[in-house]
């Protein structure tokens, strides 16, 4: 009844009036019809290419690379027992580990003082926090190497300040890769952590400062504890995407210092050997959902 | 234990307004104030000065012999008490409640000691390992007041404690608070905007309006004889006219010649102020004051007619729920006791 109610009280065309009426009774296509776009779209784009690359990494290949139809767990074996391949995966991990760790301080002091300073600039700062995101990573990645170079804006300065005598090597080094990649998840982080800190009542910290606690002992009794679901949100995030890198380690890294998205790439853009490449990005795959599957479960014991 | 407060021309101005200005107020040891008043008046920015959680833009605020302006708030020794009670939702009950010990770094031993007498004191022994999700409102606003006096403060504050609660549980927690303030016999400030709340436990009533004082007294002193035309109509309800003194025991307001206590100054302004429950309905012409009644709202206990006077203006009178309910329409005399009714002297004819 009220379908038809509403299809009549209905105002407009002839034609309007029609398809109202139509879809009255069979109301529950409505949402089905919206979603469906997008769902196609990320079916299209998202799930059918991971699922695709998932099934080839289980396909044989003949010497030349060309896919056999036997499947075969040999492109893990390889992976895992060539030293080689073993320990860009521990380096990339190492990196990741270390980007994360200096990232998410960072940022958590960043996002701390957003959250809690009054100040009348203080969109100015959230739009200065949020502009690197809108810089390609491939410009950033340049970007850093006229600043971190031999001759370039930083070791320029700390020479001519006497601070060094020679310049610090940053490119194809580990270190380097760990700044520049920190400088690009940064923003991202801060936005996690902000997300979470400003949604902290304040009167907690204010309870606690009432009960004896200085700023600092509030802080780590109070905000922090409270703050860890973000914390642990941002590690994740930050690791996941660390783990991931391709620019900074193509830009930064070079031939040197090798990351395992870029082998990844030189599997199948350059080897043309898809089964390996597939089977090394599926390693990433698990790793990076074993994190989340872990901070969930700590998420949800904490909650308890 | 039970300190004196004392606010000397205590401002605070936010951003060039001011919040609060001119407060001058003596907290007695051990007895309770209410700081009470709408909504904006200021009444919790001056809480929260007590505190230490706002800085004062200019006064001084004492506490016992020593001048705490600019101590910060963990070193005030003054236990706090929040409207969302703030209680930390990642501690049980009693980690919550000894956190104010731990901070001062007591032995555990001692600790474990205090935390289950206050928790028998706001009688909520056996919540120890209960987190404050669990807990009812009723039973959050105990383990703050528990958290709160567990350090045995100069003083408690408790901002809006009990208007989360519903009305029931608001009237006993009410008794419950004044109860454990009265036995610790300590020196207590309490927020709020509920009047009732104010007149029933509270010592003092501080009325409080756009950031200045308009009176301090007992509660009987606020409703009886207020001291301004503010206090008059925010505490209680009142019929207000205002007027000149006629010199004979009248008040002249307009076309209206009131009954008033005072007989003397004779062209004074000043206003009356009616209660209610201090006035009465009688038969037309039973009185000086006749009117036409408008209608009444039925309250349980009594009936609050509205009565359109002569010149217009209303008076509000309360009727006990008994005899005969005059009709809308019909005409009735309006009495009232002039002795029981306060005349305000000297006010603004604006005011």
């Amino acid at each position: 009844m009220a379908e038809r109610a509403l299809a009549s009280a209905v105002q407009g065309d002839e034609p309007t009036r029609r398809v109202v009426a139509w879809f009255a009774p069979r109301r529950w296509l409505v949402p089905v019809l919206l979603v469906l776009p997008i769902a196609a779209v990320l079916m299209l784009a998202y799930v059918i290419p991971v699922a695709i690359m998932a099934g080839l990494g289980f396909f044989a290949t003949d010497p030349t690379g060309k896919v056999l139809p036997t499947l075969t767990l040999a492109h893990f074996v390889k992976f895992f027992g060539d030293s080689w391949y073993f320990f860009v995966l521990v380096r990339s991990l190492r990196i990741a580990f270390f980007v994360t760790v200096l990232t998410v301080v960072l940022g958590y002091v960043v996002a701390y003082f957003l959250a809690f300073y009054r100040s009348r600039l203080i969109e100015l700062y959230l739009v200065l926090v949020v502009a690197p995101i809108l810089i390609g990573n491939v410009v950033r990645a340049y970007g850093w190497r006229f600043l971190m170079g031999e001759s370039g804006i930083v070791n320029g300065l700390l020479t001519r300040l006497g601070v060094i005598d020679r310049p610090i090597p940053f490119l194809y080094t580990e270190h380097g890769i760990v700044i520049a990649d920190s400088s690009v998840l940064l923003p991202i982080v801060i936005m996690i952590l902000l997300g979470v800190l400003s949604r902290i009542d304040a009167t907690y910290i204010e309870a606690a400062k009432s009960l004896g606690a200085g700023r600092w002992r509030a802080f780590w009794h109070v905000t922090l504890p409270l703050s860890l679901p973000g914390v642990a949100a941002a590690c994740v995030v930050c690791f996941t995407l660390a783990l991931g890198t391709f620019e900074t380690a193509v830009f930064i890294g070079g031939k040197r210092v090798q990351m395992i998205a870029p082998l990844v790439y030189e599997q199948i853009g350059v080897v043309f050997n898809w089964p390996f490449g597939a089977a090394m990005s599926l390693v990433i795959l698990a790793i990076s959902i074993g994190g989340i599957a872990l901070n969930d479960r700590l998420m949800r014991e904490r909650a308890r | 234990m039970s300190a004196t407060i004392r606010l000397h021309s205590l401002r605070k101005e936010f951003d060039g307004v001011v919040a609060v200005d001119a407060i001058e107020l003596t907290v007695e040891p051990g007895l309770l104030y209410a700081l009470l008043g709408p909504s904006g008046c200021g009444k919790t920015t001056t809480l929260r000065m007590i505190a230490g959680l706002e800085t004062p833009t200019a006064g001084a605020i004492w506490i016992g012999e020593a001048d705490c302006t600019h101590v910060p708030p963990y070193a005030r020794d003054l236990g706090l008490v929040f409207q969302n009670y703030a209680l930390f939702p990642h501690m049980d009950v009693a980690t919550n409640v000894a956190f104010g010990l731990r901070m001062r770094r007591l032995p555990e031993d001692e600790i474990t000691k205090r935390v289950a007498e206050v928790l028998a004191l706001v009688q909520l022994a056996g919540f120890e390992r209960r987190r404050p999700k669990q807990l009812s409102g009723g039973q959050q606003q105990r383990v703050a007041l528990a958290r709160a006096l567990v350090t045995r403060p100069r003083a408690l504050l408790l901002d809006e404690p009990l208007s989360n609660l519903d009305k029931n549980l608001r009237d006993e927690m009410r008794t419950q608070v004044r109860d454990i303030q009265n036995r610790l016999g300590i020196t207590a400030i309490l927020v709020t905007h509920d009047q009732e709340e104010a007149l029933a436990i509270a010592d003092r009533v501080v009325v409080m309006n756009k950031g200045r004082i308009e009176q301090i007294g007992r509660g009987e002193d606020v409703y009886r004889r207020p001291a301004t035309l503010f206090v008059a109509r925010f505490v209680g309800t009142a019929n207000v006219f205002k007027g000149n003194l006629s010199g004979d025991g009248h008040l002249v307001a307009g076309t209206l010649r009131l009954p008033v206590k005072a007989a003397d100054r004779a062209g004074e302004r000043a206003a009356l102020v009616v209660r209610p429950a201090d006035a009465a309905l009688r038969p037309a012409g039973a009185g000086a004051l006749t009117g036409v009644v408008e209608g009444h709202v039925y309250q349980g206990a009594l009936r609050r007619y509205t009565v359109r006077l002569a010149d217009g203006s209303p008076f509000v009178v309360d009727v006990p729920d008994q005899g005969t309910v005059p009709a809308p329409g019909s005409t009735v005399a309006v009495t009232y006791d002039p002795a029981r009714c306060h005349v305000l002297r000297g006010v603004a004819a604006d005011g």
